[in-house]
């Protein structure tokens, strides 16, 4: 399965979805989140798959990536208790590859509750 | 395509760039990841080289410095051959000295300017630890 994510990881992400009609709180996270994008493409690791609501249709594509907040990666406008940051891209035909969330997990079960609840797969060492 | 006008905030201040973007129906923006990080990084450039307000910083726009210069707290304490208890606790807002802050603006001013970093200052306080 992990292999499916190496095109991704090598062009994740190409573009990226913003609304800026999205509440107020959601954008100042997804704010934070893009400014640490570098580090992010660095760090972040396959997390979850799975097919969109429009999958049937377009043939879209979900694939997650979780990374660990450690003392060495943490910005200071996170909130203290969060302990992972997580990221979804969409996929539309293998081709763009596009960001669309990023989320703040107080725990791994909280971040599998939630992929899971989106009909996605947690994938590699997550499981364990 | 569109050109859209994306905002970063820092602290109570808001900067704006202009972005290329696809704009869909329901007001949602698709830009590239690419522009948005040069972006990120010509605004990073234009604070490290303003010498009208040089002399301090504030948290939230070393914060800023920081995030986007895509390294982890140690890398970044590496090449200023500090410990990376320090940086972390700047961006906690212990409050950064003048000094450093003038080191610090020549550090970000060689990432933001190369890409990476090239003064040998810093890439030998790197290789001191790293050894």
């Amino acid at each position: 399965m992990l292999e499916r994510f190496s095109f991704f990881l090598a062009h994740f992400p190409i573009a990226i979805e913003h609304n800026s009609n999205d509440d107020s709180e959601k954008l100042a996270r997804y704010e934070i989140g893009l400014r640490r994008l570098r580090l992010l493409r660095r760090i972040a690791e396959p997390f979850a798959w799975g097919p969109a609501e429009r999958a049937r249709e377009v043939g879209e594509q979900l694939y997650a990536f979780l990374a660990p907040i450690t003392d060495d990666t943490r910005s200071p406008d996170m909130p203290p208790a969060a302990r992972f940051e997580y990221l979804a891209v969409s996929v539309v035909n293998h081709s763009r590859v596009t960001l669309f969330a990023y989320v703040w997990f107080d725990s791994l079960k909280a971040a599998k509750e939630y992929v899971e609840k989106r009909n996605m797969t947690v994938v590699g060492g997550w499981n364990e | 395509m569109s050109k859209i006008e994306y905002n970063f905030q820092i602290g109570k201040k808001v900067y704006s760039v202009q972005l290329d973007a696809e704009i869909r129906g329901d007001g949602t923006s698709i830009f590239s990841a690419d522009d948005l990080l040069r972006e990120q990084w010509l605004l990073g450039k234009s604070f490290v080289e303003d010498t009208n307000d040089s002399e301090n910083v504030s948290c939230e726009l070393f914060n800023f410095l920081v995030d986007i210069s895509g390294m982890t707290n140690s890398e970044v304490a590496s090449y200023m051959g500090i410990e990376p208890a320090t940086i972390s606790q700047w961006r906690r807002h212990k409050g950064i000295s003048k000094a450093a802050w003038q080191a610090f603006r020549v550090f970000f001013y060689d990432l933001f300017s190369n890409g990476t970093i090239t003064n040998p200052i810093f890439l030998g306080n790197k290789q001191k630890i790293a050894g």
